[in-house]
């Protein structure tokens, strides 16, 4: 049964084969691509399982080395495989984005009103003055224009 | 079958390599294949792949080019039914060519003392 590492293997010499060609690589060199831990002896089994499930043939194989012909059903697993991982990583990708603007527009939505209701209150500072003054300024005109109208009118009937 | 003389040299370096592995396989480079050649035999660099493609042809091995992830070419060698027995038939056929010419010189000692016989007898 093939599992998420051998698949990875799988996806590794798929990329160092250039053109299908048949490749000779250093099994240290497989073991320092993979981010899981494995023994030489588990890359053995897993390069054999491989070769039975038709995606691999070993055309030669030491302690040290392989010669790995990639058969063109493990070469269309891996390249599945290739995108879906850049799929997957576009998706996160474009998650993380979504994360970073929801909480970017949250910080707003928390700064804005903060903002507003300061200069709302400056605003209501200020035309309270200049509504108080304005009001002042009318009444005093209104009642100084009543009274000189009132002091006409006696004026005028008596 | 007969084998040049290139083709014997060749024949020589691989199996000398691929007879140390238990599945008669090896990996070898052509610049390895070069270099262990005699000097007695004259051996252009372009003839290698001609040699070994002849070798194949002759049923000797399987050959299949690879290359290393640097870009490095390197040829992997899997020796069949002529190859495995080349060290054998080799041997055998030396041994041939000298019974060959031991029977050539007896043949040869033998008419001479034939001649002699009939010399003294008639002469």
């Amino acid at each position: 049964m093939l599992d998420k590492t051998a698949y990875k293997i799988l996806g590794i010499i798929a990329s160092m084969s250039t053109d299908g060609e048949n490749l000779v690589v250093n099994k240290d060199e497989i073991l320092s691509l993979i981010d899981a831990e494995i023994t030489v002896e588990e890359l053995d089994k897993i390069i054999s399982a491989l070769e039975v499930n038709d995606m691999l043939k070993i055309l030669f194989s030491d302690a040290a080395t392989y010669c790995l012909s990639i058969r063109p059903k493990g070469k269309l697993i891996a390249e599945k495989n290739k995108i879906a991982e850049e799929n997957a990583i576009a998706a996160a990708e474009e998650e993380r984005a979504a994360v970073l603007e929801r909480q970017r527009r949250q910080q707003l939505a928390l700064t804005e009103p903060l903002e507003e209701e300061k200069e709302g209150k400056e605003n209501l500072t200020t035309i309270d003055v200049r509504k108080f003054a304005v009001i002042c300024a009318v009444s005093s005109f209104l009642g100084g224009f009543v009274a000189a109208m009132i002091t006409f009118l006696v004026t005028v009937f008596k | 079958m007969v084998l040049g003389k290139k083709e014997k040299a060749l024949m020589n370096i691989i199996y000398n390599k691929a007879s140390r592995s238990q599945n008669g396989q090896c990996l070898v480079s052509p610049l390895d294949l070069l270099t262990k050649i005699p000097y007695g035999v004259e051996f252009k660099e372009t003839e290698l792949e001609e040699t070994l493609n002849q070798l194949v042809l002759d049923n000797y091995f399987d050959c299949s080019k690879a290359k290393t992830p640097s870009g490095d070419i390197m040829y992997c060698i899997t020796l069949k039914d002529n190859g495995i027995s080349f060290l054998r038939d080799k041997r055998v056929s030396r041994r041939k060519l000298i019974l060959r010419i031991i029977t050539t010189i007896l043949i040869a000692a033998l008419s001479f003392s034939l001649k002699e016989i009939l010399n003294l007898i008639f002469g």
